[in-house]
């Protein structure tokens, strides 16, 4: 178990290190066109298409190290003003939850991206090939499911766990 | 039927202490499956559209820029030069915490940015100077909801781009009342500098002229930054989205120059901001199914009809609202409180008459008044966390109970006097 906690917080990690990439590369984009547009007039066309992809995409891509680390947003009120011992009732309830809605949200979201695959739909001004873009959502909320599964069986954290699912300080491979 | 499945699901889920986003989200998917012709599909339309937003994306950096401002050093440097404007003032440095925090919010859009950026450089000042900490610590919380209410707005620009209402004039209308927020405040810690004056310490000297021209001349780097986000958007250069990308990219530049911006800092402050907006836009994934679900099924529509069925009239409806976040605010905080209540405030507040504009600055003052409310209060929590121990939740909460009654009262004058909000966004965009 302690092993595949620490493989699904290290792919986690990755995950939200590409996410932070699609920030910086967006970013750059979004510099880049303007600067086209204002200063050498002649603006790129797919500016608006591609930052919004990855947006997109580093929207999906950093939700499972949030998941991960059990950092979502959530009304603590009830849990921590309850008995010990029906804390652990409200813990499970409260993982079924995340668990019942990503994996929903995989099977609509995988049936649309494969629907979008069989059209070949493409984006209106650029022709972006939609469906890879698309498969982001449904490979991240899968992999949120099974994190959230693993999380509700596995025991108390251990130090290693806790390292290979920090962000920072910036570890082994950046 | 519908209303029960809604509020169960909505109240049971949130009880758990289950992710708001998956509690939203998993409500909107029952909703959209039994009481919508089995149309679950379409609450990841509803996704797709929100996150495929060109508009959106000037959130994240927005964030970053905010992250960038602090790892640069450049956050401390505003601090510096504005400091020794208020020195000789009754009520001393609590002053320049306000200032600080407004001019702070003038770059970032992020209140827990704000509260953490201008009160990790003030508090250990403060402290070291005998100054009472609970004091500190408030002036420093209520000093970072500038951050949310002065543009660039994290919150206006989520409203604007949910409701497609102008984000060029939500942020303009954003500024007056920002600038009353921090004049209220600085009312009050006037007042209490003669009401407790046991909790300041001794008359400094004057400080010198010289220094204070320095201090202020300093600033160049800010009014690069101030112009690059807010003035190409103002001027019609920019759209809200390259204006934070211009202000990232000038954060950047200038942070290698003049702040002590590094490679290895710049990774980190984008990573960090990746991963906290990653626990924002789950909430966003949430919200937009359960709009999508409410929306199909006409809710808002009823609400709006139980309101003119109980013949409410527009500040009664107000009221209710205004009652409906105080009570929401203990529960919620910041942004998801906005996420979670905008579906249903916005449908009923136009239809009751207010301006949509308007509207967007009432929701954030609302959040801001959140983020003072105990116990799930952001700005209160990073303060706690920069205090390390020495201030209490409960000293903390008091103290920040006048700036919370403050936020109330800008409410009340921006409601008997619209124009607060509405006379610079009409007057630039006619």
């Amino acid at each position: 178990m302690n092993a595949l906690e620490r493989s699904f917080a290290a792919v986690a990690r990755w995950m939200a290190y590409a996410g932070a990439l699609a920030l910086l590369v967006m970013t750059a984009l979004v510099v880049i066109s303007s600067v086209m547009r204002y200063f050498v007039g002649s603006p790129f066309g797919f500016t608006e298409e591609l930052v919004a992809l990855f947006y997109m995409s580093m929207v999906f891509l950093a939700i499972p190290l949030v998941t991960m680390n059990d950092t979502h947003v959530a009304v603590s009120v009830m849990p921590e003003r309850i008995k010990v011992r029906f804390r652990s009732v409200l813990r499970v309830g409260a993982a079924l939850v995340i668990i019942v809605f990503c994996a929903w949200f995989t099977y609509e979201a995988f049936a649309w991206m494969d629907h979008s695959r069989r059209l070949h739909s493409k984006s209106e001004q650029a022709d972006f090939v939609l469906w890879p873009w698309m498969a982001v959502i449904p490979v991240t909320m899968a992999f949120v499911t099974l994190i959230a599964v693993l999380r509700l069986f596995a025991g108390e954290r251990t130090p290693a766990v806790r390292d290979a699912a920090d962000p920072l300080p910036l570890g082994d491979g950046l | 039927m519908l209303w029960m499945a809604l509020s169960t699901s909505l109240i049971g889920f949130a009880a758990l202490g289950a992710a708001l986003g998956a509690t939203m989200g998993l409500t909107g998917f029952i909703v959209l499956k039994y009481f919508a012709n089995d149309s679950a599909h379409l609450g990841v339309f509803a996704v797709w559209d929100l996150m495929n937003s060109f508009t959106f994306s000037a959130i994240p950096m927005f964030l970053l820029l905010g992250d960038l401002l602090v790892a640069s050093g450049l956050s401390s440097r505003i601090y510096g030069a504005i400091s020794p404007l208020f020195e000789r003032v009754p009520g001393q440095l609590l002053h320049s915490n306000i200032a600080v925090s407004t001019v702070f919010g003038a770059i970032s859009g992020s209140s827990a940015a704000t509260s953490a950026a201008v009160g990790s450089i003030a508090y250990p000042e403060l402290a070291g100077r005998g100054y009472y900490l609970p004091s500190v610590a408030a002036s420093l919380a209520a000093g970072g909801t500038l951050g949310l209410l002065i543009p660039p707005s994290l919150s206006l620009l989520i409203y604007g781009a949910w409701q497609d209402v102008s984000i060029g004039k939500l942020f303009l209308a954003g500024v007056v009342p920002g600038l009353l927020a921090a004049t209220l405040f600085m009312v009050y810690i006037w007042f209490d500098s003669y009401r407790r004056p046991q909790h300041l310490p001794a008359k400094v000297p004057p400080v010198p002229f010289g220094r204070i021209v320095r201090g202020l001349v300093s600033l160049w780097p800010l009014v690069i930054l101030i112009g690059s986000v807010l003035g190409t958007m103002y001027a019609g250069l920019a759209t809200a989205t390259e204006s934070a990308g211009l202000g990232v990219f000038a954060t950047i530049v200038l942070g290698f120059l003049v702040g002590d911006l590094t490679p290895r800092k710049l990774l980190k402050a984008t990573i960090e901001s990746t991963v906290s907006f990653g626990a924002l836009s789950f909430i966003l994934i949430g919200a937009a199914v359960l709009s999508q679900s409410i929306t199909i099924l006409g809710v808002p529509g009823e609400i709006v009809a139980w309101a003119k069925h109980m013949s409410l009239s527009k500040y009664e409806v107000l009221a209710f609202v205004v009652v409906f976040y105080l009570i929401m605010g203990i529960f919620f905080d910041g942004i998801s409180l906005m996420l979670t209540t905008v579906p249903f405030i916005y449908p009923v507040m136009i239809a009751a008459g207010f301006d949509p504009v308007w509207l967007g600055v009432f929701s954030t003052i609302m959040i801001e008044i959140g983020m003072l409310t105990p116990p799930v209060g952001v700005n209160l929590f990073v303060m706690l966390a920069i205090a390390r121990g020495k201030v209490s939740m409960g000293e903390l909460g008091r103290e920040c109970l006048p700036y919370w009654i403050m936020l109330l009262v800008a409410t009340g004058l921006m409601t008997i006097f619209p124009a607060i909000a509405l006379y610079l966004p009409n007057r630039v965009f006619g």
